[in-house]
């Protein structure tokens, strides 16, 4: 790939775009006609301004943080995993934020904050779980008992979430808890946002610091350690910073799906596998997908569409591009 | 080199999963000189090189590098000391052998520091040296066997190490890459950089070792002088077969078995 030289400008280039959507997207909406607002009619109308933001600002705001911590989350993962196949919400952190919500919504939770609070304790419990599970398991490698316990962690939760599911009442209930197991992000206003903002926000930042040096622990354990890193701690500290920011917009958004895997796999196409420069990419690739999603979930038809199913639409759709692409041979 | 001993091993022993691999041993490698580590397979020759990374720690006794205790050195200055050119290694994504090899600057950065053109330049010269300057832009999943392992080399000699512990570095190797890794070996030599390499080939042991580590499956280790231990004796008794060792010239030997 010579085109890499030019990383630097194709960054600024994706930051540009990044700013110029998110500008235009909150003139995109409802009201007060379907489709953009001029300026011109913004400017005299009132309920236009506060609809653009206490609505509209929030949310494209919480779209672009939700696409960039879940495109960071899993480019991450995947360096730190060594495995091109991994998502950010595999270590329990989906399966429990869905657990945790449908809990919430199950004992009669009604306020919004409330199934949040609950969506983000089992989230970063399904983490701590199989985290503690990955210690005690007495087989392979730890990265390898990470993954196993990730995944039994995660069927523990799904397997209690169906039986929330079979318990709940079909009629007020479950349309709510399957409105929040395809996500999405109506409703969200800008307490929600700050409250959720630092956990967002500055785990990503020092990610974004440490860029270079995450390349390292996608070596094995000895070598990272011979080249004066401690893999194990190392890697630790590394996954906290992806997953706090993915656990946070899980909260706040429900399960979005396909983010995190693909995201990675556009900025590495874009950049190489050094996260130099395939993290900022990630970032803002990731920003720029959410951003697009949710404004096609919320504006491709009077009413909304879940942002778990766009993602998942636009999501499979580039993968399979990618994957049957023949330049894609054996460089994931 | 703050020490004349690359490394002092006090008397040190070794389990996993409580077979025992290496009890009591003791030995002293002079700096500067090229170690060979011989014995069969699954006899803990990686174990040892991991011991004396520091990255395996001995149930018994300690080990000392450069004349530091090397449990007692941050990790930026093992790094900066010693390096490992592992067996095998995860290569899974896209990087370009530049960017791969570059990671070899770690130990030499500050956390938040990126490598710079100083970082590039001593890169380049390691790529020259492991005569791979031409795999500079090539990409690592797409790399041969033997590229892949002159890039593993590369990102060792990046680390600028005083002491390098090379994992089989002739595995899977042509006639001819064999030749220039083992050349690669004895320049390292003349830089006074000690070499401690495992490898199932007496042949290309015979062309560099000054020392000679005999790892045999019982868990006893013999270490002495190359030409005291690499006799038909000694290695018949390694492996259990019988061992020919015949003279070719220039300091030359053939091995037959």
């Amino acid at each position: 790939m010579n085109n890499r030289k030019n990383a630097g400008l194709r960054l600024l280039l994706l930051a540009a775009a990044l700013l110029i959507l998110y500008a235009v997207s909150l003139l995109l909406g409802r009201y007060p006609t379907p489709g953009l607002t001029s300026p011109a009619v913004l400017r005299g109308d009132r309920m236009a301004q506060l609809i653009l933001t206490s609505i509209r600002l929030p949310r494209c705001t919480a779209a672009v943080l939700l696409g960039a911590a879940l495109g960071c989350g899993g480019l991450v993962f995947q360096l730190i995993f060594a495995n091109p196949l991994v998502e950010p919400g595999f270590l329990g952190i989906s399966q429990g934020a869905a657990f945790g919500a449908g809990l919430a919504i199950l004992l009669g939770g009604q306020a919004l904050l409330q199934i949040q609070l609950f969506a983000a304790a089992a989230a970063l419990a399904g983490l701590a779980l199989s985290y503690f599970l990955a210690q005690r398991l007495r087989f392979g490698g730890w990265l390898l008992r990470l993954l196993l316990a990730g995944i039994a962690v995660s069927a523990l939760f799904s397997a209690g979430l169906g039986f929330i599911k079979t318990v709940a009442d079909p009629l007020t209930q479950l349309p709510e808890l399957s409105y929040w197991m395809l996500g999405g992000l109506s409703g969200i206003t800008a307490q929600q946002l700050l409250k959720a903002l630092p956990a967002i926000v500055l785990p990503m930042l020092i990610l974004f610091t440490l860029r270079w040096r995450i390349n390292i622990l996608s070596a094995r354990d000895q070598s990272a350690y011979s080249m004066g890193l401690n893999p194990k701690a190392g890697r630790l500290l590394i996954l906290c910073l992806a997953v706090i920011p993915v656990a946070a917009v899980t909260a706040l958004s429900g399960i979005v799906m396909w983010v995190g895997l693909i995201v990675p796999h556009l900025a590495r196409k874009l950049f190489g596998a050094d996260a130099s420069r395939s993290l900022p990419g990630a970032i803002l690739i990731g920003g720029i997908f959410g951003l697009v999603c949710d404004n096609a979930a919320r504006l491709l038809f009077p009413g909304e569409i879940p942002l778990g199913i766009m993602t998942a639409l636009l999501g499979v759709t580039l993968f399979i591009i990618i994957l049957t692409r023949p330049e894609t041979e054996q460089t994931c | 080199m703050l020490s004349r001993n690359a490394f002092e091993l006090e008397n040190i022993s070794f389990s996993y999963n409580s077979r025992k691999i290496i009890s009591r041993l003791s030995l002293t490698i002079p700096a500067g000189s090229i170690c060979a580590v011989m014995g069969p397979n699954g006899c803990g020759k990686t174990t040892l090189l991991h011991i004396m990374l520091g990255w395996n720690k001995p149930e018994h006794g300690r080990v000392f590098a450069a004349g530091q205790e090397l449990a007692d050195l941050s990790p930026r200055t093992r790094g900066q000391l010693i390096s490992l050119l592992p067996q095998t290694e995860n290569l899974s994504f896209d990087y370009t052998v530049m960017e791969y090899i570059l990671l070899g600057r770690a130990p030499h950065l500050h956390p938040l520091q990126q490598p710079g053109e100083n970082d590039h330049n001593i890169a380049s010269t390691a790529l020259k040296q492991a005569d791979a300057l031409e795999l500079k832009s090539r990409r690592i999943p797409l790399l041969s066997g033997g590229e892949t392992q002159s890039t593993l080399m590369a990102r060792s000699l990046t680390q600028e190490p005083e002491i390098m512990l090379l994992d089989e570095p002739a595995n899977h190797l042509d006639p001819a890459r064999r030749r220039h890794m083992l050349d690669i070996i004895l320049r390292l030599k003349n830089q006074q950089k000690t070499v401690i390499f495992t490898t199932h080939d007496p042949e290309s042991a015979a062309g560099l070792a000054d020392y000679l580590v005999l790892m045999h499956a019982d868990g006893s280790v013999e270490y002495g002088r190359f030409g005291k231990l690499f006799t038909e004796e000694k290695l018949s008794a390694l492996y259990g077969i019988a061992v020919r060792i015949i003279d070719i010239g220039d300091g030359r030997v053939t091995v037959s078995y």
